[in-house]
């Protein structure tokens, strides 16, 4: 007697659970069912993948495996996909997320060769994120998502993002806005002090970060994987605060390092006429729209005009380039 | 198999509805092998020696119980222990052992040369060895009778719930709940679910969303100033609650599903006003055990000051050691009994200072005074128990306050955190669900939470319910699953 009514109460109890699963499958922002088209795909892209790019590339990536991929944080997000793709004639995806750190880039890489192996990585790299302390670990817990729907179901950013995807598609409008709340040059010296602060006052080299590096590069060399090393340019004015956070020994063995590994790597990040113009940027450390075509067209096309191969020669002089 | 496994949420109620179903006469062969079974899903192997400590001990209680002469009865107890220990020291303190005299005898400068072992230590061997010597010395001392049944000494030496990190239970309080006809009861199997989603919520919530700062810190100290590592050690006296008390939790709630009552472990050990009510109140099996097999053997408090001291300290620096083979845990263990000798020294005058107060205000004042400062001789002595070496604990020890002028800095302040893998939100979460634990305990310290709740509307109760079980759901970071801490001793 007992038993059945803990029965029937355990059921009821249960109700809003299944109710809550049932909500996320229909609506599922980042397309982990794929079942349900309830809602429209436009509203997903501008509020679940602006929300967490991550998941909604990883989730794509797994649904839609592609062979040539483009690697790196918001800096890769800004490289013009369709224009690679029209120039190179192969398509591309976009493995990217906000604020990815460099350990991520190669977990991302792993990631997608466990799906489908990879045939062209393109990574955006900077010194600024070559710290041992710029670490995150998010794409571990995405692939163990991806491998567990339960941790979708139940996930804190799958129900923010399908609340905005809701909302997005019942009102029409978009659910949130990504534009900082401060003037472009309240923002430039946010970025040059502030943020710099963050990225270099606390320093140490990252050995093991370059272990990886390396053993990540044999991995492709020895799968036949086509690997390139964008070393974003970065404005004069966040340059130069490698210098001020007296980084500079490390950020000439970093570009060392780099040119050791072997495989093709774009130097961007030097005084040079481009990163001396402000009109070349939307903030000290994103290139705008022009410069991120003319990147893709050289390191896509080729010859290179500002970029320069990084190999030991460029190594040794590119301290005759610095800020 | 982990009570934080999807498995585990699986096999329990597998377990208590097959529990139901059977006659009362086969129910403890049910729970023999899923106890074994339980067991076996991490090493196999390893279960024989679950099997051998349990076939020595019930041999030597029937032995005991069945010689006149002491003698035989003495060396019967001897014979047990020693075979128990010896176990025990095979696989658990071996290499600590080795390792120790390695470095004597370099010192020495005599070459010493015995290899290591490569065996790993099974779960829950110090806790399940313990139970098993607690009851031999019991059927000596004729506190408890022998079990003649196998089966049923079995499954009181392996009973799942408690068998991997206790509570160690004692024979007279176990043991006759096997003989006994446990019928379903709505009101025990819902407090049950209750303490199993609050233990959820402590373990997975806090105790591994804190881990991962204090691990971040913890593994490289060196990396890291004060403030850091202030703030890991104060999340490690939270996590190390919140794993051991959940798991026991988890423990107690799953042996209640099928009507089984185990020893409480914990009394909420951080409202403790001295560091001898700690001990009353923090791992109380295992403190009881101590004081029981080791603390009164050697004299207790009937013999000279000094030698009472010595007791204490002895009873305590074993305490350590039985954590964990590395000397940090014996420096744990110590500095627990230099605070417990020194409580025992001026305890009696802080008593009488608190009787002297005569408002009441100020004697609640002089209370939480003294719960501070348990909590932050506690906190302090958690440092050796969590450093990985002697050298980490010094740092962290001579660090702990360096770089105190920054601290109100907080530009500085979050590049000291930066890379941890803890974010802001995350962090907030962390000091908001210290808090919640925190709460729950006072509450609990006056009256238990769950009577509480029962005496609500049903609304009320549904939506607390609701709400832990949303935190556990929500709130679990789930690439960071952790094993209990108390797994590894």
């Amino acid at each position: 007697m007992q038993f059945r009514q803990f029965f029937k109460k355990g059921l009821l109890f249960a109700s809003p659970l299944l109710l809550w699963v049932l909500a996320v499958v229909v609506v599922d922002p980042f397309d982990y069912f794929d079942l349900s088209h309830v809602f429209p795909e436009q509203a997903k892209i501008e509020n679940a993948a602006t929300l967490n790019t991550l998941v909604f590339n990883m989730l794509k990536e797994k649904h839609t495996p592609c062979e040539n991929l483009i690697i790196g944080d918001s800096r890769a997000e800004a490289l013009p996909l369709e224009y690679i793709e029209q120039i190179t004639g192969r398509p591309y995806f976009r493995l990217s997320a906000n604020a990815l750190k460099m350990n991520e880039s190669i977990d991302l890489f792993y990631f997608a060769n466990r799906i489908k192996p990879v045939k062209r990585a393109v990574f955006t790299i900077n010194f600024n994120e070559f710290n041992e302390y710029a670490y995150a670990d998010r794409v571990t817990s995405v692939e163990a998502m991806i491998h567990n729907p339960f941790i979708y179901l139940f996930d804190r950013n799958v129900a923010q993002a399908g609340y905005y995807v809701a909302k997005a598609s019942l009102t029409g409008k978009k659910s949130f806005s990504s534009i900082p709340p401060m003037s472009q040059d309240a923002y430039w010296d946010y970025i040059v002090t502030v943020r710099a602060r963050e990225h270099y006052e606390r320093y140490r080299y990252p050995d093991d970060l370059l272990k990886r590096m390396q053993e990540m590069t044999e991995f492709a060399k020895k799968q036949g994987t086509e690997v390139t090393f964008i070393i974003v340019p970065h404005h004069a004015d966040f340059q130069r605060q490698v210098r001020d956070f007296g980084l500079l020994d490390d950020y000439i063995r970093f570009k060392r390092d780099m040119s050791n590994l072997g495989v093709r790597v774009i130097d961007y990040d030097y005084l040079n006429a481009m990163t001396t113009d402000k009109s070349n940027f939307r903030d000290p450390l994103h290139y705008n729209s022009e410069i991120a075509k003319l990147i893709a067209n050289e390191v896509f096309c080729g010859p290179l005009a500002t970029g320069r191969l990084l190999n030991a020669t460029w190594a040794s002089q590119c301290t005759n380039y610095l800020f | 198999m982990l009570f934080n496994s999807l498995h585990y949420l699986i096999f329990l109620p597998i377990v208590v509805s097959l529990y139901y179903l059977l006659p009362h006469r086969w129910r403890w062969l049910l729970l023999l092998v899923a106890s074994y079974y339980f067991y076996m899903c991490w090493k196999p192997e390893y279960a024989i020696l679950l099997l051998i400590s349990t076939g020595v001990a019930y041999t030597a209680g029937l032995g005991i119980s069945r010689t006149e002469d002491p003698r035989t009865k003495k060396a019967l107890l001897w014979c047990c222990i020693t075979i128990l220990l010896g176990i025990l020291f095979t696989f658990k303190y071996f290499n600590f052992a080795n390792a120790t005299l390695r470095s004597l005898f370099t010192e020495l400068r005599i070459p010493v040369n015995i290899p290591y072992s490569n065996l790993l230590l099974p779960i829950g061997i110090s806790f399940y060895t313990f139970q098993k010597i607690s009851y031999v010395v019991d059927v000596f001392h004729g506190k408890a009778k022998p079990e003649k049944h196998f089966g049923i000494f079995a499954v009181y030496s392996c009973f799942f719930p408690q068998l991997v990190a206790g509570p160690i239970e004692r024979v007279e309080h176990l043991l006759h709940q096997f003989y006994e006809r446990h019928e379903f009861t709505y009101d025990k199997a819902v407090s049950g679910l209750w303490l199993i989603l609050w233990g959820f919520f402590k373990k997975v919530a806090v105790a591994d969303r804190l881990s991962v700062l204090v691990k971040a810190v913890y593994s490289d100290p060196h990396s890291y100033s004060g403030l850091p590592m202030l703030v890991a050690t104060f999340f490690f006296a939270f996590q190390i609650y919140c794993d051991f008390s959940g798991y026991t939790d988890i423990a107690i709630g799953s042996a209640r599903l099928i009507g089984f009552d185990l020893m409480a472990n914990f009394r909420q050990p951080y409202f403790s006003r001295s560091v001898a009510e700690f001990w009353r109140r923090w791992h109380i099996s295992l403190s009881t055990w101590f004081r029981d097999y080791v603390y009164i053997p050697l004299g207790g408090n009937r013999v000279v000051k000094w030698r009472w001291y010595y007791n204490i300290f002895i009873t305590f620096f074993v305490s350590g050691l039985w954590h964990g083979a590395n000397w940090t845990f014996a420096a744990w263990g110590a500095m627990h009994g230099c605070y417990m000798v020194l409580d025992s020294m001026f305890g009696p005058a802080r008593d009488r200072l608190r009787s002297r107060l005569k408002m009441a205000a100020a004697q609640t004042c002089f209370d939480w005074l003294n719960v501070g400062l348990t909590f932050s001789l506690v906190t302090l002595a958690w440092i050796p128990f969590r450093a990985s070496n002697f050298s980490d604990m010094w740092y962290v020890f001579t660090h702990l306050f360096s770089g105190a002028k920054n601290w109100l800095d907080l530009g500085a302040v979050s590049i000291q955190f930066r890379g941890m893998g803890l974010h802001l939100d995350e962090l907030i979460c962390a000091v908001t669900f210290i808090g919640l634990v925190i709460i729950y305990d006072w509450l609990d310290s006056r009256r238990g939470v769950w009577e509480r709740l029962q005496a609500q509307p049903l609304v009320l109760r549904w939506a607390v319910c609701y709400s832990v079980l949303a935190l556990v759901l929500f709130f679990t970071p789930y690439n960071q699953a952790q094993n209990f801490i108390y797994f590894q001793f």
